[in-house]
Protein backbone atom coordinates (compact mmCIF):
# COMPACT_ATOMS: atom_id res chain seq x y z
CA UNK A 1 0.00 0.00 0.00
CA UNK A 2 2.81 2.42 0.73
CA UNK A 3 4.00 1.89 -2.83
CA UNK A 4 0.60 3.03 -4.09
CA UNK A 5 0.83 6.13 -1.91
CA UNK A 6 4.34 6.81 -3.16
CA UNK A 7 3.23 6.58 -6.77
CA UNK A 8 0.21 8.76 -6.04
CA UNK A 9 2.49 11.42 -4.56
CA UNK A 10 4.36 11.60 -7.85
CA UNK A 11 1.20 11.77 -9.93
CA UNK A 12 -0.05 14.96 -8.33
CA UNK A 13 1.27 18.29 -9.48
CA UNK A 14 2.81 20.64 -6.92
CA UNK A 15 2.19 22.97 -5.33
CA UNK A 16 -1.53 22.32 -4.80
CA UNK A 17 -1.83 18.67 -5.82
CA UNK A 18 -2.97 16.30 -3.12
CA UNK A 19 -3.90 12.75 -2.27
CA UNK A 20 -7.27 12.05 -0.67
CA UNK A 21 -7.73 8.86 1.31
CA UNK A 22 -11.41 8.01 1.82
CA UNK A 23 -12.28 4.78 3.59
CA UNK A 24 -14.11 3.28 6.54
CA UNK A 25 -13.00 4.40 9.97
CA UNK A 26 -12.41 1.85 12.65
CA UNK A 27 -15.53 0.40 14.16
CA UNK A 28 -18.34 -1.87 13.10
CA UNK A 29 -21.22 -0.67 10.89
CA UNK A 30 -24.51 -0.47 12.77
CA UNK A 31 -28.02 -1.41 11.64
CA UNK A 32 -30.49 1.09 13.05
CA UNK A 33 -34.09 2.25 12.72
CA UNK A 34 -35.38 5.76 12.99
CA UNK A 35 -39.03 5.53 14.05
CA UNK A 36 -41.49 8.29 13.51
CA UNK A 37 -41.07 9.50 17.09
CA UNK A 38 -37.45 10.38 16.38
CA UNK A 39 -35.78 7.81 18.62
CA UNK A 40 -33.04 5.73 17.00
CA UNK A 41 -33.22 2.03 17.81
CA UNK A 42 -30.34 -0.38 17.26
CA UNK A 43 -31.01 -3.66 15.50
CA UNK A 44 -27.42 -4.76 15.95
CA UNK A 45 -24.03 -4.55 14.39
CA UNK A 46 -22.80 -6.20 11.22
CA UNK A 47 -20.71 -9.32 11.58
CA UNK A 48 -17.16 -8.45 10.61
CA UNK A 49 -14.38 -10.89 9.77
CA UNK A 50 -10.88 -10.25 11.03
CA UNK A 51 -9.76 -9.53 7.45
CA UNK A 52 -11.62 -6.23 7.49
CA UNK A 53 -9.84 -4.98 10.61
CA UNK A 54 -6.53 -6.26 9.28
CA UNK A 55 -7.03 -4.33 6.07
CA UNK A 56 -7.78 -1.16 8.00
CA UNK A 57 -4.72 -1.59 10.18
CA UNK A 58 -2.55 -2.17 7.11
CA UNK A 59 -3.92 0.96 5.44
CA UNK A 60 -3.23 3.01 8.57
CA UNK A 61 0.28 1.60 8.70
CA UNK A 62 0.85 2.50 5.04
CA UNK A 63 -0.15 6.11 5.66
CA UNK A 64 2.06 6.28 8.75
CA UNK A 65 4.95 4.79 6.79
CA UNK A 66 4.49 7.24 3.91
CA UNK A 67 4.59 10.12 6.39
CA UNK A 68 7.57 8.74 8.27
CA UNK A 69 9.50 8.32 5.03
CA UNK A 70 8.80 11.90 4.01
CA UNK A 71 6.63 10.96 1.04
CA UNK A 72 3.44 12.63 2.20
CA UNK A 73 2.33 15.00 4.92
CA UNK A 74 -1.07 14.89 6.56
CA UNK A 75 -2.92 18.17 5.98
CA UNK A 76 -6.16 17.27 7.71
CA UNK A 77 -8.40 14.38 8.60
CA UNK A 78 -12.02 14.05 9.56
CA UNK A 79 -14.72 11.49 10.17
CA UNK A 80 -18.38 11.46 9.26
CA UNK A 81 -21.33 9.12 9.54
CA UNK A 82 -22.15 7.50 6.20
CA UNK A 83 -25.72 6.25 5.80
CA UNK A 84 -27.33 3.73 3.47
CA UNK A 85 -31.12 3.47 3.64
CA UNK A 86 -33.18 0.41 2.75
CA UNK A 87 -36.88 -0.36 2.54
CA UNK A 88 -36.60 -3.71 4.31
CA UNK A 89 -34.25 -5.92 6.30
CA UNK A 90 -34.08 -8.28 3.34
CA UNK A 91 -33.02 -5.49 1.01
CA UNK A 92 -30.31 -4.30 3.39
CA UNK A 93 -29.02 -7.82 3.99
CA UNK A 94 -28.83 -8.51 0.25
CA UNK A 95 -27.13 -5.20 -0.43
CA UNK A 96 -24.46 -5.91 2.17
CA UNK A 97 -23.94 -9.39 0.78
CA UNK A 98 -23.35 -7.91 -2.65
CA UNK A 99 -21.33 -4.81 -1.85
CA UNK A 100 -19.29 -5.59 1.26
CA UNK A 101 -16.27 -7.81 1.71
CA UNK A 102 -15.56 -9.61 4.97
CA UNK A 103 -18.76 -8.16 6.40
CA UNK A 104 -22.32 -9.47 6.59
CA UNK A 105 -25.66 -9.00 8.27
CA UNK A 106 -26.09 -12.12 10.35
CA UNK A 107 -29.40 -13.89 10.93
CA UNK A 108 -30.10 -12.51 14.45
CA UNK A 109 -29.51 -8.91 13.35
CA UNK A 110 -31.63 -9.44 10.24
CA UNK A 111 -34.45 -10.95 12.30
CA UNK A 112 -34.24 -8.15 14.87
CA UNK A 113 -34.34 -5.49 12.15
CA UNK A 114 -37.32 -7.17 10.45
CA UNK A 115 -39.15 -7.44 13.76
CA UNK A 116 -38.52 -3.80 14.61
CA UNK A 117 -39.75 -2.77 11.17
CA UNK A 118 -42.99 -4.74 11.66
CA UNK A 119 -43.60 -3.18 15.06
CA UNK A 120 -42.83 0.37 13.95
CA UNK A 121 -44.83 1.35 10.88
CA UNK A 122 -43.20 4.25 9.11
CA UNK A 123 -39.79 3.51 10.57
CA UNK A 124 -36.75 4.02 8.39
CA UNK A 125 -34.05 1.37 8.28
CA UNK A 126 -30.44 2.25 7.68
CA UNK A 127 -26.86 1.13 7.91
CA UNK A 128 -24.59 3.61 9.64
CA UNK A 129 -20.89 3.34 8.93
CA UNK A 130 -18.25 5.71 10.23
CA UNK A 131 -16.04 6.97 7.40
CA UNK A 132 -12.70 8.71 7.51
CA UNK A 133 -11.17 11.11 5.02
CA UNK A 134 -7.58 12.32 4.97
CA UNK A 135 -5.94 14.96 2.83
CA UNK A 136 -2.27 14.31 2.17
CA UNK A 137 0.23 16.28 0.16
CA UNK A 138 3.63 15.45 -1.23
CA UNK A 139 6.01 16.42 1.51
CA UNK A 140 8.18 18.70 -0.64
CA UNK A 141 5.20 20.65 -1.96
CA UNK A 142 3.68 21.00 1.49
CA UNK A 143 6.90 22.55 2.78
CA UNK A 144 6.89 25.16 0.03
CA UNK A 145 3.33 26.46 0.00
CA UNK A 146 0.39 27.05 2.31
CA UNK A 147 -2.62 24.78 1.95
CA UNK A 148 -5.51 26.04 -0.15
CA UNK A 149 -8.84 24.34 -0.58
CA UNK A 150 -11.95 25.56 -2.24
CA UNK B 1 -33.53 0.28 -3.82
CA UNK B 2 -30.86 1.17 -1.29
CA UNK B 3 -30.32 4.92 -1.09
CA UNK B 4 -26.75 5.89 -0.35
CA UNK B 5 -25.66 9.05 1.43
CA UNK B 6 -28.63 11.30 0.61
CA UNK B 7 -27.14 13.71 3.15
CA UNK B 8 -24.21 14.14 0.71
CA UNK B 9 -21.67 13.96 3.51
CA UNK B 10 -19.28 11.85 1.50
CA UNK B 11 -19.55 14.10 -1.54
CA UNK B 12 -19.06 17.23 0.50
CA UNK B 13 -16.06 15.76 2.30
CA UNK B 14 -14.41 15.14 -1.08
CA UNK B 15 -15.40 18.50 -2.60
CA UNK B 16 -14.07 20.32 0.46
CA UNK B 17 -10.64 18.86 -0.20
CA UNK B 18 -10.28 19.58 -3.88
CA UNK B 19 -7.58 22.11 -4.67
CA UNK B 20 -8.54 25.54 -5.91
CA UNK B 21 -7.49 25.02 -9.50
CA UNK B 22 -9.50 25.35 -12.72
CA UNK B 23 -10.59 22.07 -14.30
CA UNK B 24 -9.20 19.98 -11.48
CA UNK B 25 -7.71 16.75 -12.87
CA UNK B 26 -8.66 13.70 -10.83
CA UNK B 27 -7.35 10.16 -10.72
CA UNK B 28 -9.81 8.01 -8.78
CA UNK B 29 -8.51 4.68 -7.57
CA UNK B 30 -11.23 2.18 -6.73
CA UNK B 31 -14.11 3.76 -8.64
CA UNK B 32 -16.20 0.59 -8.55
CA UNK B 33 -19.47 1.08 -10.38
CA UNK B 34 -18.99 4.86 -10.44
CA UNK B 35 -21.32 5.70 -7.59
CA UNK B 36 -19.08 8.44 -6.17
CA UNK B 37 -17.52 9.41 -9.50
CA UNK B 38 -20.90 10.43 -10.88
CA UNK B 39 -21.47 12.70 -7.92
CA UNK B 40 -18.29 14.78 -8.12
CA UNK B 41 -17.50 14.56 -11.86
CA UNK B 42 -19.69 17.55 -12.83
CA UNK B 43 -17.62 19.72 -10.48
CA UNK B 44 -14.15 18.89 -11.86
CA UNK B 45 -12.16 18.62 -15.06
CA UNK B 46 -10.93 15.39 -16.60
CA UNK B 47 -11.27 12.26 -14.48
CA UNK B 48 -9.45 8.96 -14.91
CA UNK B 49 -11.37 6.39 -12.87
CA UNK B 50 -9.85 2.95 -12.38
CA UNK B 51 -10.86 -0.23 -10.66
CA UNK B 52 -9.31 -3.69 -10.85
CA UNK B 53 -12.74 -5.35 -10.97
CA UNK B 54 -13.68 -5.59 -14.66
CA UNK B 55 -17.30 -6.42 -13.85
CA UNK B 56 -17.71 -3.23 -11.83
CA UNK B 57 -16.07 -1.20 -14.57
CA UNK B 58 -18.44 -2.76 -17.09
CA UNK B 59 -21.37 -1.84 -14.84
CA UNK B 60 -20.04 1.72 -14.63
CA UNK B 61 -19.80 1.96 -18.42
CA UNK B 62 -23.20 0.32 -18.84
CA UNK B 63 -24.92 3.08 -16.93
CA UNK B 64 -23.25 5.79 -18.96
CA UNK B 65 -20.11 7.78 -18.35
CA UNK B 66 -19.82 11.55 -18.21
CA UNK B 67 -17.92 13.11 -21.10
CA UNK B 68 -15.06 14.20 -18.84
CA UNK B 69 -14.60 10.73 -17.34
CA UNK B 70 -12.42 7.94 -18.65
CA UNK B 71 -12.92 4.54 -17.01
CA UNK B 72 -10.34 1.78 -17.06
CA UNK B 73 -10.22 -1.72 -15.60
CA UNK B 74 -6.81 -1.57 -13.99
CA UNK B 75 -5.00 -1.96 -10.70
CA UNK B 76 -3.00 0.92 -9.32
CA UNK B 77 0.29 -0.97 -9.55
CA UNK B 78 -0.31 -1.56 -13.27
CA UNK B 79 -0.80 2.12 -14.10
CA UNK B 80 1.82 3.79 -16.22
CA UNK B 81 1.15 7.49 -15.88
CA UNK B 82 3.38 10.53 -16.16
CA UNK B 83 4.40 12.39 -13.04
CA UNK B 84 2.39 15.49 -12.10
CA UNK B 85 -0.49 14.56 -14.39
CA UNK B 86 -3.24 15.17 -11.80
CA UNK B 87 -4.33 17.65 -9.20
CA UNK B 88 -5.91 14.98 -7.02
CA UNK B 89 -5.44 11.28 -6.53
CA UNK B 90 -8.50 9.96 -4.71
CA UNK B 91 -8.32 6.58 -3.03
CA UNK B 92 -12.02 5.84 -3.06
CA UNK B 93 -12.67 3.33 -0.28
CA UNK B 94 -9.67 1.57 -1.79
CA UNK B 95 -6.59 1.86 0.40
Amino acid sequence: MVDALSRASRWVEPPLGRVIDLRPAHGVPQVELGPADGRVVSAGALAVDTERETRHRNADAAVRDARARGILTLENEDEFAFYRYADSADELRDYIATKFRHTRMDAPTHAHAASLMRRRPGARLWLREQAAIRELRPAAAAAETPRRSR
Amino acid sequence: MVIIDPERRELQAVLDRLPDVPRCRVLEIGCGDGRLTRRYAPRVGPVLAIDPDAALVAAFRGEGVDANVEVRAAAVDALDLPDRAFDVVLFSWAL
